[in-house]
């Protein structure tokens, strides 16, 4: 079974790469494209024909695209992302270093978040399967998917900070520095990003109890006599965390979508608000650099969620 | 149509009749889609001129700015004095819009490639499942973010950002249908009697992946919906005077304690909407195969 | 969200220009972000309530961006001169009402028309312990001659430099240049050439001027922290042991940090973010007449625009108090002229159009004598909120007057080669300047920027003439004539003039705003306990 796992261990990691490969060409072709002459750009309303000329052979793009391209990877490859055009030609990298804490606490945060409310309601929901309570934790999930994250941070800022004044709205502070305060600070935001993804997982959670409350080894257990506890402890919940894990890691790009605009309300200072404000810039390079990472990130923790899972169901890798 | 099909479309409509949360949710479909239809018409053939008559020019600065709710301004007014219900009522024509289209581009795009990955298999399929993986590995928003910002802040770029992101969720679709109907005996038998692959699909498989495409729609509708609210909301989608919803709020936010109904009005319309092509997904998709468990993809 | 007008057309292209400089500059950062780079709690601003006297005085600063140049006089951004006016000294300053001042330069006597001598001070020392002297003039002189800059322009007036003596230093121009004093104190900020050898590629980390401040850490994107310079020329100065620049891109983050106490001053606070300022506490609001002018610009090549009668019609029709008070809450001046109302060379005498409310009836009046009654113009908008407020607000006090307007928006950079390609009918968007007036008028010269494609022969004899022209009163007497035949010919709206609004917490004392929101004056301000 070992020798199973590590096989396709080596099998995923490799089918991950062409992806991340497409991913950098779609990056690369999408920014490509962007108006405007990088060059002329750069040398302003006096640039003559010569120095346009020679500043195009110095950054290379007298070369064919492809040539562009395979350069610009080498460089990501070697942890170069270029140079920002608006924040005083900072490496690009930089910024991202500096911005991934703040938006990884902030995920990390929203999935605890949405896991403790997700579990016990999706489970409950499962339990009291067509009861009131099954119909209002229903409602509750359709309703948490529907409500416009970047509404969802303002109303909570508006109750909870400005007039009960119980909470910080928002406002990053690095849990390395002063835990206690960074986490204060992270509640409201946590909250606005974990409510979407809440909902899917108490969607998920439900279906998958459901599905193993119908199992041979529960029916089993309940012709012993097991106590209904002990039997959803034991044999319903164990099982159901692994089709909710999955879901929890490919929905994973939600949660990166989500924080991008929740930052923004919050004035969180994560890759969210870097892109934005590149965005608005039209710093190219900082949104080719940020894009590039969160979907990194994004098939990272796929890749990992399927590892795990593989992992912990063996069936999986034998197949 | 065959029998057969209408057939399984009056079930599927009895099905769905018969779910009070799905027929609450068309209801609100319902609502905003004629709300926007009426603004749409009233923009593009009236020049604004029939809420004028009716009620107030949405995009005209014309009051004391900042009013509370009241019998004239239901909704109050808004920071440059426009009246906020008008401007609420012109959002829906932007979200209807963005929503109609970008789901439309993508479902005719990504049905297309699905289904001749589906039926063509080999190279084809390898290459056009790939292109799709490659699009599911950036997180939606984030990748429409990026196609936004190459192109510009319109509405008509959050449509082309949008069409081109849900790309893969149909061809997903498309593809699986095109498999599981190619396998139907059926389908050989069609191949026997000489029918050519155009007569086929369109004849074949394109109708069989109407249902699960039709509820991927409106599933993807309310996604549409608020990924425009929320990249208006950014300051990346249709300009002012434009009203957008996201927009609204955004504008709004900067008035929260002092007018709070400047956000909180266009975002419950946001969400009320959402939830209604939500509902009817999840109705349409229970009215087709009502023991489908309820697992979703975003 | 909404975002100030920070995109003064003036410099949107010299930025992206910059950035390929800057890119040169900022190699050897990449080594030193070690720990956490986004920490935005200061323990050193939370004062524990001990009155222990000996312990240094630290301010913190909240500015926007976080690449600065620090080479005076390359930077395009508006930031780098908040952080490079604590480290150097200028040959010449501007006082907060935007005159001429010494500094470096104890007094300047002008020898003919074209020839200046600047006496120095004895004594200043740049950081890395070098006197400073005349020669240091020059080679600062050089350096914008021999490298790539975005103000070559401004030193090519001068023909030579010649050190007379260690501390008295000649400029030798090739014709009268009127503009010349605000040019030096634009560029002249003393360079050592020493450390400009020392530190080459990473001078940007390591810059040496002989100012009030050292810079002593630089964390990328994240702060900065200044140290007072011990040897400082001026007695007594500075008082401030530390400044702390923190960088907070966001608008409200810099209001929440101030509302916090986290940082003690924040520049160019937007006008609906100032109720949470006179919420708070400690923290008193500053406002000042700013440097800045929203303008509507008409393209003169387009029909009915060159028609004067149009435009001005179109003037008669603006209610600049209206757009005062609800786009600018109330934070601005209707504007006049093209030359914001803080510099000295604002001639406060133009006014018409029924200045400020306008009249809608003239306007109507006007046109139709005109011959115009069905006009429909469109509106070219940079995508930012209080532009595109303004354009919705004109967009209606057109309409009343029967000049139908549709809005047509676009992001800065293409905005600003959109105007200046003459591919507009009506553009609205503002003018950032703090300097000389010159700047701001030439662009309405043939030769000139020239966005709105015109050529009248009176206003280029006029400018050219003011820059030719050395005496003060003369030039300025030329300049009020400008500034009337802009204002008449309509050629521009001028609606606001926007007020500079920066918040400081009320522990310190003795800083003084300048329109540009300088913070030079914190050398001279102090910490009360």
């Amino acid at each position: 079974m070992k020798r199973g796992f590590l096989r396709y261990v080596t099998i995923r990691i490799l089918q991950t790469i062409p992806v991340l490969v497409g991913i950098s060409m779609v990056v690369f072709v999408i920014i490509h494209f962007a108006p405007g002459d990088p060059v002329v750009n750069r040398l302003g309303i006096q640039a003559t024909e010569e120095n346009i000329q020679e500043l195009r052979r110095a950054y290379g793009l007298d070369q064919p695209l492809y040539i562009q391209y395979l350069e610009w990877l080498s460089g990501i490859l070697r942890g170069d992302f270029g140079r920002s055009l608006t924040q005083g030609g900072r490496p690009v990298a930089d910024l991202i270093r500096s911005r991934l804490p703040a938006t990884l606490f902030l995920a990390v945060s929203s999935l605890f978040v949405s896991v403790v409310i997700a579990l016990p309601a999706g489970v409950l929901s499962a339990v009291k399967k067509n009861t009131l309570t099954d119909y209002g934790v229903s409602v509750g999930a359709l309703s948490g998917v529907s409500i416009p994250n970047f509404w969802l941070g303002l109303i909570l800022i508006l109750l909870l900070a400005r007039i009960l004044g119980v909470l910080p709205a928002g406002n990053y502070v690095s849990p390395a520095e002063r835990p206690i305060a960074a986490l204060e600070h992270v509640v409201l935001p946590a909250i606005t990003v974990g409510t979407a993804y809440a909902a899917l997982l108490t969607r998920q959670t439900r279906s998958a109890v459901l599905d193993n409350l119908d199992t041979d080894n529960v029916r089993m257990a309940k012709s012993k006599g097991l106590a209904p506890r002990r039997i959803l402890t034991h044999h319903v919940l164990k099982q159901s965390l692994l089709p909710v894990i999955t879901v929890a890691g490919l929905q994973f790009g939600y949660m990166l979508s989500a924080t991008v605009v929740v930052e923004q309300v919050f004035a969180w200072p994560g890759l969210g608000r870097l892109i934005w404000l590149a965005v608005r810039q039209q710093d190219y390079p900082t949104v080719q650099g940020t894009v590039l990472v969160i979907a990194f990130i994004f098939v990272m923790v796929n890749l990992a969620v399927d590892l795990a899972y593989s992992y912990l169901d063996p069936r999986v890798s034998a197949a | 149509m065959t029998t057969r099909s209408r057939d399984r479309w009056r079930r599927t409509w009895r099905e769905f009749r018969s779910r009070s949360l799905a027929v609450a949710g068309l209801v609100i479909v319902v609502t905003v889609i004629v709300v926007g239809a009426f603004a749409t018409i009233d923009s593009y053939l009236f020049d604004a001129e029939l809420i004028t008559t009716l009620y107030y020019d949405p995009n005209n600065p014309q009051f004391v700015p900042l009013q509370e709710p009241s019998v004239d301004h239901p909704f109050g007014t808004d920071s440059l004095g426009r009246d906020v219900l008008a401007r609420t009522i012109y959002g829906a024509k932007i979200s209807i819009q963005v929503g109609v289209t970008a789901v439309t581009i993508a479902a005719t795009i990504g049905s297309i490639m699905g289904i001749l990955a589906g039926y063509a298999g080999g190279y084809v399929e390898m290459a056009i499942m790939r292109f799709v993986d490659v699009m599911l590995g950036f997180p939606a928003l984030v990748l429409a973010i990026g196609v936004v910002a190459v192109l510009g802040f319109s509405l008509q770029n959050v449509i082309i950002a949008l069409g081109f992101v849900y790309v893969p969720q149909f061809a997903r679709i498309g593809r699986s249908t095109a498999i599981s109907v190619a396998e139907e005996e059926y389908i050989d038998a069609a191949r026997a009697m000489g029918y050519s692959d155009t007569h086929i699909v369109f004849r074949e498989v394109l109708p069989n992946s109407i249902s699960p495409l039709l509820v991927q729609a409106s599933l993807l509708m309310a996604f549409a919906i608020i990924a425009e609210a929320s990249l208006s909301f950014l300051g990346l989608g249709a300009r002012p005077p434009t009203a957008t919803w996201g927009q609204m709020v955004a504008s709004g936010s900067d008035y929260l304690e002092q007018a709070p109904w400047l956000s909180i009005v266009p975002g419950l319309a946001i969400f009320l909407t959402v939830l209604g092509f939500n509902l009817v997904g999840d109705g349409l998709r229970d009215a087709l195969d009502p023991r489908e468990s309820s697992e979703r993809r975003f | 969200m909404p975002d100030e007008g920070t995109n003064s057309w003036l410099t949107p292209d010299r930025r992206r220009f910059l950035a390929g400089l800057g890119a040169g500059v900022g190699t050897g950062l990449a080594g030193c972000t070690g720990g956490d780079g986004t920490s935005t709690e200061d323990p050193g601003s939370t004062d524990g309530g001990g009155g222990n006297a000996d312990r240094p005085t630290s301010v913190s600063v909240g500015i926007a961006n976080g690449g600065w140049d620090l080479i005076p006089g390359l930077d395009t951004d508006f930031d780098s001169n908040k952080v490079y006016t604590l480290i150097y000294d200028n040959v010449v300053n501007l006082d907060p009402d935007g005159a001429v001042v010494p500094e470096l330069a104890t007094d300047w006597e002008q020898e003919s028309e074209t020839q200046f001598v600047f006496t120095l001070e004895e004594g200043v020392t740049f950081h890395n312990g070098s006197e400073f002297t005349a020669a240091d003039v020059k080679y600062t002189y050089e350096w914008f001659g021999n490298n790539e800059n975005p103000r070559k322009n401004y030193v090519e007036p001068v023909e030579d430099v010649v050190v007379e003596d260690d501390y008295t230093v000649r400029f030798d121009l090739s014709d009268p240049y009127g503009p010349f004093l605000y040019k030096v104190h634009a560029v002249m900020w003393p360079l050592s050439e020493e450390a400009l050898d020392e530190h080459g590629e990473d001078y940007n980390q390591n810059p040496v001027g002989t100012g009030p401040y050292e810079l002593t850490s630089w964390d990328s994107g994240n702060k900065a922290v200044l140290e007072k310079y011990d040897d400082y020329w001026k007695d007594d100065l500075p008082q401030i042991d530390e400044i702390e620049f923190r960088i907070l891109p966001e608008d409200s983050t810099k209001v929440t940090q101030l509302e916090t106490g986290s940082v003690d001053l924040v520049d160019r606070i937007l006008p609906n973010q100032t109720q949470r300022i006179e919420n708070a506490e400690n923290v008193d609001l500053l406002t000042k007449p700013g440097v800045s002018v929203g303008r509507v610009d008409f393209n003169t090549d387009v029909e009915p625009l060159s028609d004067r009668r149009v435009r001005r019609a179109l003037a008669w029709a603006t209610d600049k108090q209206q757009i005062v008070d609800v786009v600018l809450t109330g934070f601005a001046e209707p504007a006049t002229s093209v030359v914001p109302n803080s510099s000295p060379a604002y001639n406060d005498d133009v006014s018409d159009f029924d200045h400020p409310n306008g009249d809608p009836d003239r306007a109507t009046e006007l046109l139709s004598e005109a011959g115009y009654e069905d006009l429909s113009l469109e509106f070219l908008v940079p995508t930012r909120d209080r532009h595109e407020n303004q354009a919705s607000l004109l967009q209606s006090m057109f309409g009343e007057v029967g000049v139908d307007v549709t809005i047509r928006t676009m992001e800065g950079n293409a905005f600003f080669s959109t105007e200046t390609d003459g591919d507009y009918e009506v553009a609205i968007s503002n003018f950032t300047w703090f300097g000389d007036p010159d700047t701001l008028l030439y662009l309405f010269h043939a030769d000139g920027l020239n966005l709105w494609n015109i050529d009248n022969q009176e206003l280029n004899d006029l400018l050219d003439e003011q820059r030719r022209t050395v005496d003060r009163d003369e030039r300025g007497a030329l300049m009020d004539e400008i500034q009337t035949i802009i204002y008449e010919e309509a050629y521009s709206i001028f609606t606001y003039y926007p007020q500079r609004i920066q918040g400081l917490n009320t522990r310190i004392q003795g800083f003084e705003q300048y329109p540009n929101g300088s913070f030079r004056s914190l050398d001279g301000a102090r910490v009360s306990e």
